[in-house]
């Protein structure tokens, strides 16, 4: 039974990419110091929150079966401190959320904390709609705002944003009986602060300041400008007919965030300032309510409130000469990754060749050939597989030609 | 009162009265856990078609709400819930769109699927040298009910130097039967954005664009377009025409919404689910067959020809009339999906299975 | 003499490949009549056309995909020599010979002996060719801006230049051929009332034979490429640096590319030379003409199809080097989803043969 549990529920576009792969790094490390980070692969807590949520996710879901329960029982079989964290369970209803924490051990003797890292809304919106733009999304920019506004929040957009942004309600669903100190809320710092601000204060929330953690990952910042998204919501309008795969390592990895997401001198994404009244009371709402519970604060609740953009360059009318120069871009990109992947795969067949040529000239040698019919005799018998089994294992096989 | 908690109540017992309509019952102890207006209005859509169960109507007002959309909304008017600032706002379920209710039942569907299991696959038996070798491919409805027959008659696919069968028909049929089996094995967009897609890049899909696979294949290649000439062909006795798996409209479409949120339940069984234990409970009937809507068939006709025209030039060798390609006349019901029938649907196939 | 053999040697960007096509399509009809495009059993006529004038041009050289030439010319001059009535052979690079190209085809095919050699030529005007040449190069891995190209054609040191002009080029070629043997056709004015296979109608007159002998179309030529897509491939040109690596990777890519008519032309406009031009292309154009009347050599059409028109005063030109974003974005788009489906074509290699390695290095292993 863990003792205590840090449970991260959200909330997208605050950093959580860089926590998981930090955690899931240095998983080996971590639990030497007492700390769990259950993940055989990276994707472990995503997968889990899919299966909790119901969610499917173009596919991937099927590799998700049983992935929370699984986790839960790494988590309640571990003496120590456990994290999950997965910033898409943010919009998990109020029975899954109970769900959760029971199968963690709440209410059988483990303190489940809730942990949400936050951000202002007023940079959230523009993030989550570029999130979209790169999840195959073909809404502008416009009429995103739009259905936001929309105060019954019908449509997937909408309800989507909610669940997983409008933070008091989050909590709401997560925390059914946990008390206020049990619940943490990590602001991230406003612009122009020190950059490894945000890092001090998760250290801070999840306990991790004694462990000397390798920090080194090559997920770096993969935001896009206006012109770069405005190009990928344009190439989204006329590529419905790709794979999931495929748009995943084309559009979403090579272009989005290796090709475009490196032009960074190109004018950034912002509120639209006509805006910026609503999303301040919005944010003032929420503001005064989390304050009124008294929830744990690492950072201050008043770095939720969020500036008002100095510019504004509108993502649905960009300068189309940078769109072209990143849609030049892009096809060269891909042109080299279609060469790249040409030589690689003539490579493969040159060994495969070769492997076959060593292995016919193996063939012809009257001793290989006795060994070989040898080997064919005692694979088909179970005793002669173990036979085998032993000789293997003392010559201290490996795969690796000699 | 009128709360979530009194009309639960109202519909454990079989009532039928929406939401708007209902004047209050005696409050019951307070509800367990949230529900939301979505399962309760499916619950009372339920009881409209049929005698509901308590196991069922259990399930259904716990089930999960798959895919994306709201969370678990609050009734407007619920007298027990609290003034709540933030979240959704409350609403009348009988206003609800399609896509919303039909969340639940997908769920329990799902679940249905993957508990139920499906019929044993029959293990293809062993090839026997002597018979000519064939290999099927084309339409995949086809394919799967030829390939089973064949495989029963003790002539199963493979082995050296075989022929390649294109099992094809009309184009309008092929398609459907084509999305019909990816709804049910993959994912696939709905039916008429599919076909929007298709005349968008100008291209069959791979099954079934006879033309390119022509193209590509190094002769031993023959297109069968009457399936009477294929017995002979094959050198079988005994192949009957065969009967493939054609949804309707509305159970196609069902299909593929079940197939969307299976795999969280399934896996990677879900396509065989899907398609050998789903599928035969939605086949048959009366139901309006899937058919090729007003806008696209200039498209679809005019592929058509250009397939025949294709076959009449090439150099493959085609069983049957290429003019079997073009369209037969359409059904007079054959239509697109529509969304309150396969809603209806959905929950006629709930209360069947429970 | 035993044959009449004729040579179409150039210029490109005249209708060429449509002639090709032509002749290649009606091949049956045209050798029932004892007219023969020089062709070889499984091999496309062009194809075969081609390696024959690379080889006898000794283009080891050639910038693009490899052509396997070696030999190619000596199995054209044997199937010609085996051929008796009318023999066409025609390639637009041809008229790029020099004098000792020219020599070794007169002894290969026996001139004088058993062969009598025409010489065919076609033509059109500058300000029609220009472009085009200019949008060729484009394709073939070439970067110039239009105006710099331009500047080049003017110094006479450009290929295009030294093709174009055809007194130069009739002069090489007919070195010792009585003027009547040389034929310059020129390409009709495009108009609604010409019609399509006049160009057809014309060739075959200066080849003496009868048109009707060749009815089958063959496969439409490609269509041009607009301002947007011209300027796209150029730019994708630099960046991937396809000149100076021809038939490598990229150049493939972007071949196949333009081959599958992947960058249609939408609204793009046609390219135009600037109305500035005109004047040294009329200046140029008379030389030409002057030189024609001088020479004696036939004509199929007229001279006046090779004037410049004067340019439309009402019509703005549209500099190329110019091209508005949005239509470069559409063809930008247009490019970007045909790489995309080609990527997702080919797949991971990894994915797909790693599985083959793995195997093949167990059967190894337990050997």
């Amino acid at each position: 039974m863990a003792r205590r549990v840090l449970l991260h529920v959200g909330t997208p576009k605050t950093g959580t990419t860089y926590l998981q792969d930090v955690c899931f790094l240095n998983r080996e490390l971590l639990r030497e110091h007492g700390i769990l980070y259950p993940a055989d692969r990276f994707d472990a807590h995503f997968l889990a929150a899919l299966d909790l949520m119901r969610l499917p996710w173009a596919g991937l879901e099927r590799q998700a079966v049983g992935a929370w329960d699984r986790l839960a029982e790494q988590v309640r079989d571990f003496d120590g401190t456990a994290i999950v964290s997965h910033e898409i369970l943010a919009r998990a209803t109020g029975p899954q959320a109970r769900r959760a924490l029971e199968s963690l051990g709440h209410g059988s003797g483990t303190e489940v904390h809730l942990v949400l890292s936050v951000r202002d809304l007023v940079r959230q919106i523009p993030a989550e709609w570029q999130e979209n733009i790169k999840h195959r999304t073909t809404t502008s920019y416009a009429d995103f705002l739009t259905e936001l506004q929309d105060p019954t929040r019908d449509g997937t957009i909408a309800s989507w944003f909610w669940a997983v942004q409008e933070i008091p309600d989050i909590v709401d669903r997560w925390r059914h009986d946990l008390p206020a100190s049990q619940v943490h809320l990590v602001t991230v710092p406003p612009m122009g602060s020190p950059r490894d601000l945000l890092w001090q204060r998760f250290v801070s929330a999840f306990g991790l300041g004694e462990v000397p953690l390798d920090l080194g990952t090559d997920r770096a910042n993969v935001s896009l400008g206006a012109p770069e998204t405005y190009l990928v919501r344009q190439v989204n309008l006329v590529s419905d007919h790709i794979e999931p795969t495929d748009y995943r390592s084309q559009i979403r990895e090579l272009l989005a965030h290796r090709t475009l997401s490196a032009r960074t001198a190109s004018p950034r994404l912002a509120l639209d300032p006509a805006c910026y009244p609503w999303v301040a009371g919005l944010e003032s709402a929420w503001v005064g309510e989390l304050e009124r519970q008294g929830y744990d604060v690492v950072g201050s609740l008043e770095e939720l409130r969020g500036a008002e953009p100095a510019t504004y360059t509108d993502p649905d009318a960009p300068d189309l000469a940078q769109v072209v120069d990143a849609a030049v871009t892009s096809v060269v990109a891909l042109v080299e990754e279609i060469g790249r992947r040409r030589v690689a795969e003539e490579s493969l067949h040159t060994e495969i060749s070769e492997l076959h040529r060593q292995l016919a000239v193996a063939r012809r040698s009257p001793y290989l050939k006795a060994k070989e019919a040898a080997f064919r005799l005692l694979s088909s018998s179970w005793l002669g597989r173990r036979l085998l089994g032993v000789y293997h294992r003392a010559r201290g096989n490996s795969s690796r030609l000699a | 009162m009128r709360s979530a908690a009194t009309w639960l109540a109202h519909l454990r017992a079989g009532g039928t009265t929406p939401w708007a309509a209902y004047d209050g019952g005696d409050p019951p102890l307070p509800l367990e856990t949230e529900i939301g207006a979505q399962q309760l209005e499916v619950l009372r859509r339920l009881n409209e078609l049929g005698r509901v169960s308590p196991a069922l109507a259990d399930r259904v007002i716990r089930a999960d709400l798959s895919g994306r959309g709201h969370g678990l909304l609050r009734l407007a008017g619920d007298e027990a819930g609290g003034q709540r600032r933030f979240g959704t706002p409350p609403v009348d379920p009988s206003r609800l769109p399609y896509d919303e209710l039909i969340r639940p039942v997908l769920t329990l569907l799902a679940e249905d699927v993957a508990g139920r299991g499906a019929p044993e696959r029959p293990v293809a038996p062993r090839r026997r040298r002597g018979h000519p070798a064939h290999r099927l491919a084309g339409d995949p409805l086809l394919v799967d009910a030829v390939r089973s027959e064949l495989d029963r008659l003790g002539r199963p696919e493979g082995g050296e130097g075989a022929v390649t069968y294109v099992l094809a028909r009309a184009l309008p049929t092929m398609l459907a039967a084509t999305w019909t089996w990816r709804a049910l094995a993959d994912r696939a967009p709905a039916w008429e954005d599919w076909l929007a897609m298709l005349e968008r890049t100008g291209r069959l899909p791979a099954e079934i664009d006879l033309a390119q696979q022509a193209r590509s294949a190094g002769g031993g290649m023959r297109i069968v377009l009457d399936p009477a000439l294929l017995p002979g062909a094959l050198g079988v006795d005994g192949l009957t025409a065969p009967h493939d798996l054609a949804l309707g409209a509305d159970a196609a479409e069902l299909a593929r919404l079940v197939t969307s949120v299976v795999g969280l339940h399934a896996g990677d069984a879900s396509p065989d689910l899907m398609i050998r234990g789903f599928a035969p409970r939605l086949a048959g009937g009366q139901a309006a067959p899937l058919a090729v809507p007003e806008q696209a068939r200039a498209w679809v006709d005019a592929q058509a020809r250009l397939l025949r025209d294709t076959l009449l030039r090439g150099s493959c060798d085609v069983l049957g009339e290429p003019d079997l390609l073009l369209a037969p006349p359409t059904p007079l019901s054959g239509r697109s999906p529509q969304e309150p029938a396969v809603l209806d649907l959905a929950l006629r196939t709930l209360l069947e299975g429970a | 003499m035993k044959r009449r053999v004729y040579v179409h040697v150039g210029a490109p960007k005249t209708g060429t490949t449509y002639l090709q096509n032509r002749l290649a399509a009606s091949l049956g009809t045209l050798a029932e009549h004892d007219v023969h495009y020089a062709t070889k059993p499984l091999l496309t006529p062009s194809l075969f056309q081609f390696r024959a004038a690379l080889d006898l041009l000794d283009r080891t050289d050639w910038r693009g995909p490899i052509a396997r030439s070696d030999g190619a010319w000596e199995a054209m001059a044997r199937r010609i020599r085996r051929h008796s009535g009318t023999v066409i052979l025609s390639h637009e690079i041809l008229a790029g010979a020099k004098p000792k190209h020219v020599a070794r085809l007169w002894h290969d095919l026996d001139v004088g002996d058993t062969t009598e050699l025409h010489i065919v030529y076609t033509a059109r005007d500058l300000a029609r060719q220009l472009p085009a040449a200019w949008q060729e190069g484009i394709k073939q891995g070439q970067r110039w801006t239009f105006a710099g190209f331009l500047k080049r054609f003017q110094t006479e040191k450009l290929w295009f230049y030294k093709v174009f002009d055809f007194p130069s080029v009739l002069t090489t070629w007919g070195a010792d051929l009585s003027p009547e043997r040389i034929h310059l056709v020129t390409l009709p004015p495009e108009g609604a009332d010409v019609p399509r296979d006049e160009l057809w109608h014309r060739f075959a007159a200066a080849c003496g034979f009868d048109p009707a002998w060749g009815p089958h179309e063959g496969p439409r030529a490609n269509r041009s490429l607009g301002m947007a897509e011209t300027q796209l491939i150029r730019r994708l040109n630099r960046r991937l640096d396809r000149s100076q690596r021809p038939g490598g990777k990229y150049d493939r890519l972007i071949r196949t590319m333009l081959a599958e008519q992947v960058l249609v032309e939408r609204e793009s406009e046609r390219v135009h030379v600037p109305p500035t031009l005109h004047p040294w292309l009329a200046e140029r154009t008379e030389r030409w003409i002057e030189w024609v009347e001088q020479s004696g050599i036939d004509v199929v059409g007229s001279l006046d199809d090779l004037r410049v028109p004067a340019p439309d005063p009402e019509m703005v030109w549209r500099d190329p080097d110019r091209v508005r974003p949005r239509a470069q974005l559409n063809a930008a788009l247009d490019a970007l989803a045909a790489m995309t489906d080609e990527a997702a074509r080919q797949g991971d290699p990894g994915a797909k043969l790693g599985a083959k390695v793995k195997r093949a290095r167990d059967r190894l292993v337990g050997q």
